[in-house]
């Protein structure tokens, strides 16, 4: 089974055990035992997160280079400034008490939370970059010439260009189908572009269903699976103890 | 031609309209049949006041015989609309706005336009000029329940074009989903226990197991290659039996590895797989003393998103301390979702040319097909069946190395489990036609 189970400290090895069967206990309905065991795991999860930040990133690569003076502006003060005013301002909205509406707030106040916002934007804006051009260059473009390639080139295989006028019927169906509604959006045709229009968004329906339908059976595998480790970590814990031996004696 | 007045700002449309054409509202919710008014046909309408009506010959009598069509009348907020309009002179000024229109406004309290109601667009400068007090920006007032209203439009799905219906099911009935969760929970937790030798068999190998077998098969000799661990202990369950066998092979080819994880705890996780893969790996009598000379992997923690892969890709001695400048041999993706590849294949990929295996969920094998088939990826390894091909090519290439009885048991358990969900499946869809035969 989990052969990884036997490094496991045996303390800790039956801490996981009761902590699934509390979490499991949910199944039964919302209870005390199952809400304990999400807030331990949350709560412990969180702390660990904070202590994993400290020790591999903060001190090793802001503060102890700053300490022994490695650090330069742009890699040391400056990230450790901007980090400051961003806890700052969250510290501000959280623990101080927000002014009545239309009270206009102290000026350090207000300094800080648009100092705080520009940090943000500083973050979402570099982030929200970084993704889009991601998406463009690993995604969106090699997908786009992949598709584009698909059997219309003249040397291709005799079957390439059925599967790329396939793949365009479907894609083309599958788009129309999220964004028409025939009841608004056709009903002032003609009645051939309305049968035309009515039978590729019946395509689009229909791939959009086998779509759904693989990454859904996929999906089941793949929680099944989750499933069975959990038993199998359970059904080991149980064997390996006396009073199991006794029942298979008696089997 | 009839015209539709807008509930919003009170601009008068062309019957048909979608949106009105001053403030973009939405008017094909069915406005109440008295908003439509008949559309100004003739000249000197402008004289008469907006809700009076005008004919073509404003002397005909008033009392027309009623079998005769109703005239059309004027409307006095909308003077471009006829041939003869002079320019700006003739706009009728803000202040003559109908205040009836704010009833209308209330009226549209369940629609997301209520948000717009409050709001009041300066036409002109004139109007702030002639009076400042009234053009003070009011803070909007919103009842109470048309707050609750915009809440759950926020809170629910977007629903796109006639994708409405889409979520329309029929009336199913109960699912009784504690029966469902019990017939599952036994089908896997009694073979579990008692361990019954059947059913058995062989999963399917998809495309791209045998191909990330191969790759890593012809990696050279403590070659350089870049892990990213994108899971952690929620979903090791699955994940751990699809990336045992492919970081055994790793660590017998002697591959040099630097594993890097954005997940707080995914180097824990990480180091857990490792250390078991090696004990796996030293079962292997002829494989002990190359164990023993196994490069100490580095395990790194990196906070701050997708966008630190780039660093990874870019300057790995900034990660991973004493690592080659030189991009690595491989990159392989632990992933429990596709969006990990995705990231990876979108921030790291391209900087540095990699290519790249990835060892996933079974979820994620739908979505990663495209990237498979586009050649973005040399490899693809997705949940228990990936994982059991490839332990099959491994023990198949390298019968010295003993096949984890793991893998078999997880085989069992699967089975049992697919045959729950295969009758709930059946069972359903027998209910759903008797049902339906039932019905008159």
């Amino acid at each position: 089974m989990q052969d990884g189970a036997s490094l496991f400290d045996p303390l800790g090895a039956w801490i996981a055990f009761f902590f699934t069967l509390m979490i499991f206990s949910a199944l039964a309905g919302d209870n005390a035992v199952a809400r304990l065991a999400q807030h331990i795991l949350v709560g412990a999860g969180l702390g660990y997160a904070a202590v994993l930040a400290a020790r591999h990133v903060l001190l090793p690569r802001l503060f102890d280079p700053l300490m022994q003076g490695q650090a330069g502006l742009l890699d040391g003060w400056l990230p450790l400034g901007l980090a400051s005013v961003l806890a700052l301002a969250g510290m501000d909205r959280i623990l101080l008490r927000a002014t009545p509406r239309g009270e206009p707030l102290p000026v350090w106040r207000r300094a800080l939370h648009g100092g705080g916002r520009a940090v943000t934007a500083l973050l979402l804006g570099i982030g929200l970059g970084a993704g889009i051009m991601g998406a463009l260059q690993g995604t969106l473009i090699p997908q786009y010439l992949r598709a584009a390639q698909i059997g219309f080139v003249p040397a291709a295989p005799g079957y390439l260009p059925l599967v790329g006028l396939l793949t365009l019927l479907l894609t083309t169906a599958t788009l129309l189908y999220l964004y028409v509604d025939p009841a608004r959006h056709l009903q002032q045709q003609p009645p051939a572009v309305r049968g035309l229009m009515t039978g590729w968004l019946w395509l689009g329906q229909r791939a959009l269903w086998l779509a759904a339908g693989l990454i859904f059976a996929r999906l089941a595998v793949s929680r099944l699976s989750l499933l069975i480790a959990r038993a199998a970590f359970l059904s080991d814990m149980v064997h390996n103890t006396a009073w199991w031996a006794r029942v298979q004696s008696l089997w | 031609m009839s015209i539709i007045r807008c509930p919003h700002c009170g601009t008068a449309n062309r019957a048909g309209s979608n949106f009105c054409n001053s403030c973009g509202t939405e008017l094909r919710a069915a406005p109440p049949a008295h908003a439509q008014e008949p559309a100004p046909a003739t000249a000197g309408a402008e004289e008469a006041p907006p809700s009076a009506p005008a004919t073509e010959e404003p002397s005909s009598p008033p009392h027309a015989s009623p079998a005769e069509p109703e005239p059309p009348a004027p409307v006095g907020d909308q003077p471009w609309l006829r041939m003869e309009f002079g320019g700006e002179s003739e706009v009728p000024p803000f202040e003559e706005e109908d205040e009836s229109l704010h009833a209308e406004v209330a009226r549209l309290a369940p629609g997301m336009q209520g948000l717009l109601a409050p709001v009041r667009i300066a036409v002109r400068n004139t109007d702030a000029e002639a009076n400042p007090e009234r053009m003070r920006p009011q803070p909007p007032h919103i009842p109470l329940e048309q707050m609750r209203l915009v809440r759950r439009h926020m809170e629910s799905p977007p629903v796109l074009g006639g994708a409405e219906r889409f979520w329309q099911m029929p009336d199913m009935g109960a699912f009784h989903t504690p029966w469902l969760y019990l017939a599952l929970g036994l089908a896997i937790l009694l073979p579990a226990l008692l361990m019954p030798p059947w059913p058995h068999g062989a999963p399917t190998q998809w495309p791209g197991v045998e191909e990330a077998f191969l790759r890593v098969q012809g990696l050279p000799a403590q070659a350089h290659v870049t892990v990213y661990w994108a899971y952690d202990p929620a979903t090791a369950g699955e994940l751990d039996l699809a990336a045992l066998p492919v970081v055994e092979h790793l660590l017998q080819r002697r591959a040099r590895l630097s594993v890097v994880s954005l997940l707080p705890t995914g180097p824990a996780t990480a180091r857990r797989l490792i250390e078991r893969a090696r004990l796996e790996w030293q079962r292997s009598e002829s494989l002990t003393a190359a164990a023993e000379s196994t490069w100490r992997i580095p395990v790194q923690y990196l906070p701050g998103g997708a966008p630190m892969l780039a660093l990874v890709a870019q300057n790995p001695a900034q990660v991973f301390a004493g690592a080659p400048p030189e991009p690595p041999d491989l990159a392989i993706v632990f992933g429990a979702q596709a969006e990990d590849v995705q990231h990876w294949l979108e921030q790291a990929a391209p900087l540095n040319r990699t290519p790249v295996i990835a060892v996933v969920g079974a979820g994620a094998d739908p979505i990663l097909r495209p990237y498979w088939n586009s050649g973005q990826l040399v490899g693809l390894v997705s949940g228990f069946d990936g994982a059991y091909s490839y332990q099959a090519l491994l023990s198949e290439r390298l019968p010295r190395l003993e096949r984890s009885p793991a893998l078999d048991s997880q085989l069992v358990l699967q089975d049992w489990g697919l045959i729950v969900f295969f009758g709930a499946i059946v069972l359903g869809n027998l209910a759903v036609v008797f049902r339906r035969r039932q019905e008159p």
